[in-house]
């Protein structure tokens, strides 16, 4: 009735109890954690902690591997997300166009990847993706495109990586935006038609800014997923060769679990964490000016 | 007795172990690796270990002293040796692998011109640094200085062994491949890809679950060629530890009494190929008549330790990802081992201020980097 009305804050009370509970409240710890040297010696005897103010962060600054390790996340999702979201729209697209009865098949297969475990995928495509005796490369080879090392050299195991995490990926995007598509009103496109507007003006002044909003949030979804880019590379290549693939998350995880220096380790997720508000922040702002159009 | 028995990935065991550790509920009895030892050990997780055996190969009991008390019970041990071709070896015009680097060098070369192209003579894979840190314990400086409070990683000793190992790799010599890349590899050993492998003995098990009975013949094994002469090896393999938090610890020592005894051992090497930590048991057939064995039991009484400390993990890795940019040529051997050497400085610097604190008779170590130590 009125609107000091308590019911929208109990509704809305154990979402915020789960969320402080397994979010809030972690975030909290790690940000102390991340202000200590907390380690293996640390752990044997609570005398070896130390606030050491920010002195992990300083370290991070200087840490070649840190940076590398921004860098590559960087490259999966600069080039990741875009991928992801051109796919789905593409496949979307193409599977509202196809007939009725055929959809359903290249829907479902399309979507697969999406339901299936990251760690099936990844140790799948190891062996697609084999120097030597992969599907890959045998297909290479016949087209006589020569054989490369995919997960053996740098640059292209960046780029496999970012293949899989794709291919894994737009499947989800895709059946969003084909739900979208068909929310657009038909009589758009019909008055776009008699007003002699082709197929690609149809697409670029109807379809896509129509979508535009689903696509800024898969943008956002696909965005924080892809930052924090783990399985793939801790299957495929545990972040070599060179370190070429060990991202954000993976240099944590080792840092953290295998070295057991949970200072630098949290230090690692409070930046990853910043890095990820402010892209969320930047991409806010520039979604409300694209709608605002 | 009865006993339950959680099964864990190799991968995954020292971080479950740690967490249990941690989250104060280990179990009573654990298997685990002889590097990941020292971590517990620092956690005070651990119960000191009773003399189980008199006959324990002392390499394998060395790294498990730590202050002069033994933490852990050798349960099979593990070093690194050569696993080869020898009929392609012999075409190549030699009997039997070289005992030295130079010699080992001339025979990789002279192999290589009779193989195909994507074969190599030899095999280390890329993600293991087992074979970099083989080379390195074969020369006199060690690879810590001062009590273990410094890399000594820019010592001529160091970077005597870097060199050999970037040199296999710019010679087309060693494959460039990590071994998931492998998808058989003891197929492709059979195949002639490979001529050498640096690996374990657990191999010796994979070979005959791989390879038909007829093909016995096409591989055998040899101790480690050094600078100029036999080689040393690591020390490697598993112990049984006890934790401090069990409340069954006498019934857990019989337990490891009993799977030390000589039929549990044999049993041990005939299920997995792991070999007994007892030099008794190597006695008793099948181990003594096994002649793929022979190589592992002269390489096991030519071992050198570890420096059995929580970081040397960590420092084995950071000099496997450095001697990996080493090999690409990214980077020289002089410069990559100063960086590195600054690198494990700072991984080692708790531990240098925790000695600092418990001895302050002997924490004369000056701040700073000395030059590096070359004399063993």
């Amino acid at each position: 009735m009125t609107r000091k009305h308590p019911s929208g804050v109990l509704f809305v009370l154990p979402a915020l109890l789960l969320l402080a509970l397994f979010v809030f409240i972690p975030l909290i710890g790690v940000f102390g954690l991340s202000l200590t040297d907390f380690d293996v010696y640390a752990l044997a005897d609570s005398a070896n902690l130390h606030l050491i103010g920010a002195a992990n962060y300083w370290h991070l600054l200087r840490d070649r591997q840190a940076w590398q390790a921004l860098e590559v996340t960087l490259v999966v999702v600069l080039v990741g997300v875009p991928a992801t979201l051109l796919l789905s729209l593409i496949s979307a697209l193409m599977i509202e166009s196809i007939a009725e009865r055929w959809r359903g098949l290249f829907r479902t297969a399309l979507f697969v990847p999406v339901v299936c475990s990251t760690v099936a995928i990844a140790i799948s495509w190891r062996y697609l993706l084999n120097t030597r005796f992969g599907l890959v490369n045998h297909l290479l080879a016949l087209l006589g495109l020569g054989t490369p090392d995919w997960l053996g050299s740098p640059n292209l195991a960046i780029l496999a990586i970012t293949l899989v995490v794709v291919w894994k990926g737009f499947g989800y995007g895709m059946i969003i935006v084909a739900a979208a598509r068909r929310e657009i009103p038909d009589e758009l496109y019909d008055a776009a038609r008699i007003e002699g507007a082709g197929v690609r003006q149809r697409l670029l002044r109807i379809t896509v800014p129509m979508l535009a909003p689903t696509l800024g949030l898969l943008a956002l979804l696909d965005v924080s997923g892809y930052w924090q880019l783990f399985a793939e590379p801790y299957v495929l290549t545990q972040g070599g060769p060179l370190g070429s693939t060990t991202s954000l998350l993976l240099l944590m995880y080792e840092r953290g679990f295998r070295w057991w220096r949970w200072g630098t380790a949290s230090a690692i997720a409070m930046a990853l964490t910043a890095v990820m508000w402010l892209f969320a922040w930047v991409q806010r702002h520039t979604r409300a000016g694209w709608r605002g159009e | 007795m009865h006993v339950c028995v959680q099964e864990l990935a190799w991968s995954s065991a020292q971080v479950r172990l740690l967490s249990a550790v941690a989250a104060g509920d280990p179990p009573d009895v654990a298997q685990v690796g002889d590097t990941d030892l020292a971590m517990l050990v620092t956690l005070h997780a651990l119960r000191p270990q009773r003399r189980i055996a008199d006959d324990l190969f002392p390499g394998a009991l060395e790294v498990t002293r730590f202050d002069g008390i033994s933490y852990g019970v050798p349960w099979y041990v593990d070093t690194r040796l050569l696993f080869y071709r020898p009929d392609i070896l012999r075409r190549a015009g030699f009997n039997r692998p070289a005992r030295t680097w130079s010699g080992w060098l001339r025979q990789m070369r002279a192999v290589k011109r009779l193989l195909g192209p994507g074969q190599y003579p030899l095999l280390a894979p890329t993600n293991e640094y087992e074979f970099l840190e083989v080379l390195a314990l074969q020369q006199p400086a060690p690879m810590l200085r001062d009590g273990d409070r410094y890399g000594n990683f820019e010592s001529t000793s160091f970077r005597q062994a870097l060199s050999f190992y970037k040199g296999l790799y710019q010679r087309h010599l060693a494959a460039r491949i990590d071994d998931r890349q492998l998808v058989n590899l003891w197929w492709e050993m059979a195949r002639g890809d490979f001529v050498f492998y640096v690996s374990g003995p657990w191999n010796i098990g994979e070979f005959r679950r791989f390879l038909p009975p007829r093909d016995e013949a096409l591989w055998m094994t040899a101790p480690m060629p050094g600078p100029d002469g036999p080689g040393a090896s690591i020390i490697g393999g598993s112990d049984f530890v006890v934790f401090r938090a069990s409340h069954r610890a006498s019934v857990a020592h019989q337990f490891i009494r009993y799977m030390l005894a000589d039929p549990q051992q044999v049993r041990l090497y005939e299920i997995t190929g792991d070999l007994p930590s007892r030099r008794g048991v190597w006695r008793l057939p099948p181990l003594a008549t096994d002649v793929k064995l022979r190589a592992f039991h002269t390489q096991l009484e030519r071992v050198r330790p570890f420096e059995a400390i929580p970081e040397w993990d960590e420092i084995m890795d950071g000099m496997r990802r450095m001697a990996a940019r080493v090999a690409a040529g990214d980077v020289s051997v002089r410069s990559a081992t100063r960086r590195f050497d600054h690198a494990v400085d700072d991984w080692l610097a708790k531990r240098r201020e925790l000695l600092a604190r418990s001895m302050p008779a002997t924490a004369t170590a000056p701040h700073g980097r000395e030059p590096p130590v070359d004399s063993p």
